[in-house]
């Protein structure tokens, strides 16, 4: 599977979480998150005993990439980070909007720095400008219809400038670390 | 039964958790190969969750007047119990000790819920939290035994800070041994 493929997928699970939660709400967004950890947690530890499931392993084979070290590491980190989202935010439409974010910028991002290229970041050489104005740009479409256009855009620019830089930890739970630690102060700027 | 049974459980979470948990850092101490990260995971719980208590000052189901039984003074978000016990299965994620970790966060989470002190959204953040903790703990320590790494090839083992850091791990005699070895065969 090309990057294109797994970041489609990413795309598509996270705007299906942000619409099964603005259909069920909170409470059923949180019990569907909880279940796709637990669930994960146990297949990764199958995995890593070597108890070969089908299903896991071709999920594994078409959608993991060769580094990532534990298997299944970016889907039970992309569900974690949704469920802290989810968890903390001071409202549920902000959790929303960032899961949007995450899902939609985070996504095309990715598709934009490998098929546009274009000059580097001079802080990430394996990062683009164009990635990371595609980040902003559909970053505040995904998110504006949520929070509005002035908190939509805040974000976007605050989530790719975090996104862009290389610390190691996986974006999949430092956005929206980061992002609950923005939304603490973001009042102040007249942020929602 | 069922119910009587999971009370019991839950009260023993409840009452004992301050027991649970050193033996469970005890038997994690002693089982699991990720000491470092777990202790290390631990600590920022210790430290963290308060601060987010506070911070978030979301009030726990059981803060109402209608409420019977303990509940506890501080506020609900996260919740400590599912925080430490997810640190512990994350740990032995991979071991044959797995499957017991899993039972007693379970176990310890849910009871939670069962016993109304905390919202099934605040165990479930206090779940990811502690995914999230583990995860930054295990990121740290990589980043430091990769810098101790570069330090010890740059500037050779300092005893005193091994003594401190208990780090006389540092094998640089392979490749010699190696050498060594042919060395010998060379002179046969």
């Amino acid at each position: 599977m090309n990057e294109l493929g797994r970041q489609l997928i990413h795309i598509f699970f996270g705007l299906g979480f942000v619409a099964f939660g603005a259909v069920f709400g909170k409470t059923a967004l949180v019990e569907l998150l909880i279940a796709a950890v637990v669930i994960g947690l146990l297949l990764i530890q199958l995995k890593l005993v070597g108890t070969s499931v089908a299903a896991v392993d071709w999920v594994l084979a078409n959608f993991e990439r060769r580094d990532s070290g534990l298997p299944g590491k970016g889907a039970l980190f992309y569900f974690t980070g949704a469920l802290l989202l989810v968890s903390f935010a001071q409202s549920f439409k902000l959790a929303l909007a960032i899961l949007a974010i995450l899902a939609v910028a985070d996504g095309v991002a990715t598709i934009a720095g490998i098929h546009l290229g274009g000059s580097k970041l001079e802080w990430h050489p394996s990062k683009t400008w164009a990635g990371t104005l595609s980040f902003v740009a559909f970053g505040t479409a995904a998110a504006f219809p949520l929070i509005g256009l002035y908190s939509a855009f805040f974000y976007a620019v605050a989530l790719a400038a975090i996104e862009s830089i290389d610390v190691g930890i996986d974006d999949n739970l430092l956005i929206p670390a980061a992002a609950l630690g923005i939304a603490f102060y973001a009042p102040v700027l007249g942020v929602v | 039964m069922l119910e009587e049974v999971l009370l019991a459980l839950s009260l023993v979470f409840d009452k004992y958790y301050a027991l649970l948990l050193p033996a469970a850092l005890v038997a994690g101490a002693l089982l699991l190969r990720r000491r470092k990260v777990l202790l290390l995971a631990l600590l920022l719980v210790v430290l963290v969750v308060p601060v987010l208590k506070e911070a978030f000052h979301e009030d726990r189901p059981c803060f109402s007047e209608s409420f019977q039984g303990d509940c506890p003074p501080d506020y609900g978000l996260p919740s400590f119990h599912a925080v430490s016990s997810t640190v512990f299965m994350m740990a032995a994620l991979g071991s044959v000790w797995f499957w017991p970790f899993a039972a007693f966060a379970i176990a310890a989470s849910g009871s939670r819920v069962y016993l109304n002190v905390h919202s099934p959204s605040q165990v479930a953040g206090g779940i990811a939290l502690g995914i999230a903790l583990y995860a930054f703990s295990a990121w740290l320590v990589e980043v430091l035994d990769r810098k101790e790494d570069s330090d010890v090839r740059k500037e050779g083992v300092d005893p005193a800070a091994a003594i401190l850091t208990a780090s006389y791990r540092r094998k640089p005699a392979a490749p010699v041994r190696r050498k060594a070895g042919r060395a010998r065969r060379r002179k046969r």
